[in-house]
């Protein structure tokens, strides 16, 4: 599998028309976008604003952010397979992307209280473009920020389905403005390589699924080319991922993963980056955590794996069968590395990971989530249609509870700091 | 919370859908239970099954805190068929 992945870097973000992009400048349309997003009658209002790094800007209510991307050249579709596209399989062929920006999903807080909260509804995640808050990868992008609200009465499915097709909608026409037009840079990724002098290398992601909330058929959540229910693990090209074979939580940082994209850029020249295992987590029950893990080292094996890198994208109980499957690759001589956050340490009397096992002999901690504060006031609020006054004002720095998670660096972009040992 | 509760002398049975969990944290009494979802029964049993599972379950939590210990230790439910969670 190669693919061509075109950058149409991003500087800068504005309202005009008609929507364009031209040497990093994206000019916006917001009439245009807003009759776009309002095509489908669920929505029942939506704004835009913009906010670029270094700006005084809170953005609240965060349900996703997304980097548009269009396939111009083999098969399928970007994003694929959720909210009915087409599922043929993405990640040959060339992509273009706006790099830099960012697509962020916001939903006014107000209608906002549904069963499904924490999955579809309810989301407190919030983006500081300036200030020590600014650690997320986010507050480095040129964000177009849409916050919408659901017409009355909409089930948390429908309303799920909704508002993830709109901002579908909005990243294609993002992304047809660079056609035509010379990319900024362009990188190949050629997997069709298969050198097996090197050593060879899995990535593996455990992804949580919803499903013991939202049942086996729903769209809510993370998905893996749309489907987000718990399953045997997948087995997925880096390039697949780069097309957005994975969406959700947040769909920007699947597909700039920055494991995905280091492996991919290695293999052929120190290492065979052999493909990437994505495990489902959330499941109930010690043997199915225990069957999940092992099948994971399995398909290791069967790959050819020397080594692995593995991530976590949540704690609480779906640590066990990452580090179950961490277990058992090392069981089988795969020599894997564990990147992770830690947990709270409570003044040192906290383990750093909630379950561990001595086979664990490999990690990367990406910090343990604290931001030290305070955040300064802001003079502009996002994300909500009349944001509370307290959004404005300083708030305390955030730490790394369970709940409260303002930043958890899953995949290791090292802005909140991190230590290797 | 079941190590703070032991620490001040009151011996704890702690039910648990993921015993290894509870192990690894050094909980002394661990019994294991069902599912996250359900940890003391099965809703997909029949009513009579189900109080059976969980007698099972509430009696051998019992029966561990009767039972000293020197460090975490796994008590499995002693009934006519297995948790059915585990299978």
């Amino acid at each position: 599998m190669r693919l061509e992945l075109a950058d149409f870097a991003v500087r800068r973000v504005a309202f005009g028309s008609p929507t364009r992009w031209s040497d990093g400048r994206l000019t916006v349309d917001p009439d245009e976008f807003v009759d776009l997003v309002r095509q489908d009658r669920r929505i029942r209002a939506v704004t835009l604003d913009v906010a670029h790094p270094g700006d005084s800007v809170r953005i609240v209510n965060v349900h996703d952010v997304l980097e548009p991307r269009i396939k111009v050249d083999g098969p399928g579709r970007t994003f694929p397979g959720v909210c009915d596209r087409d599922v043929a399989t993405v990640g040959s062929g060339r992509t273009h992307r706006l790099g830099g920006l960012g697509l962020v999903e916001c939903v006014d807080p107000s209608d906002d209280l549904g069963p499904a909260r924490g999955e579809s509804r309810g989301s407190h995640q919030f983006i500081e473009m300036s200030g020590p808050g600014a650690v997320q990868p986010y507050a480095g992008l040129r964000n177009l920020v849409l916050t919408l609200s659901p017409e009355n009465g909409l089930s948390d499915e429908d309303w799920d389905e909704a508002k993830r097709a709109a901002m579908l909608r909005v990243s294609d026409r993002l992304a047809e403005t660079t056609l035509g037009h010379e990319p900024s840079s362009v990188e190949t990724f050629n997997l069709a390589v298969d050198d097996r002098s090197l050593p060879g290398v899995v990535f593996i992601a455990n992804l949580r699924s919803a499903e013991h909330r939202v049942g086996p058929r729903s769209g809510i959540g993370t998905a893996v080319y749309g489907v987000t229910r718990l399953s045997a693990p997948w087995l997925l090209h880096p390039t697949e991922i780069m097309d957005g074979a994975i969406t959700r939580k947040t769909t920007w940082m699947q597909t700039n993963n920055p494991i995905v994209l280091e492996l991919a850029r290695r293999h052929g020249r120190d290492l065979n980056f052999l493909g990437c295992i994505i495990a489902r987590t959330n499941w109930t029950a010690q043997r199915e955590k225990q069957l999940a893990a092992l099948r994971v080292a399995e398909l290791a094996m069967m790959l050819g794996a020397q080594g692995a890198v593995a991530t976590v994208d949540v704690r609480g109980n779906r640590f066990i069968e990452a580090i179950l499957g961490v277990q058992a690759c090392e069981q089988r001589n795969i020599k894997t590395t564990l990147c992770t956050v830690e947990e709270p340490n409570e003044d040192g009397q906290a383990p750093a990971l909630i379950f561990s096992t001595p086979d664990i002999v490999s990690a990367v901690s990406c910090g343990d989530s604290d931001v030290p504060g305070p955040f300064p006031a802001v003079e502009r609020v996002l994300g909500a249609f009349e944001p509370p006054a307290e959004w404005h004002a300083e708030r305390p720095g955030e730490g790394g509870g369970h709940i409260a998670r303002y930043w958890v660096d899953y995949y290791g972009w090292g802005r909140a700091g991190c230590v290797d040992f | 919370m079941s190590k703070e509760i032991e620490r001040a002398g009151i011996p704890v049975a702690m039910m648990s859908a993921l015993p290894a969990l509870a192990l690894n944290v050094g909980a002394l009494r661990v019994v294991r239970g069902v599912r996250i979802e359900h940890v003391c029964g099965d809703p997909s049993l029949s009513p009579e099954e189900d109080q059976e599972l969980s007698e099972a379950i509430v009696l051998t939590a019992l029966r561990a805190l009767q039972t000293p210990v020197d460090g975490p230790t796994l008590f499995e439910p002693q009934i006519g068929r297995e948790v059915s969670g585990a299978s």
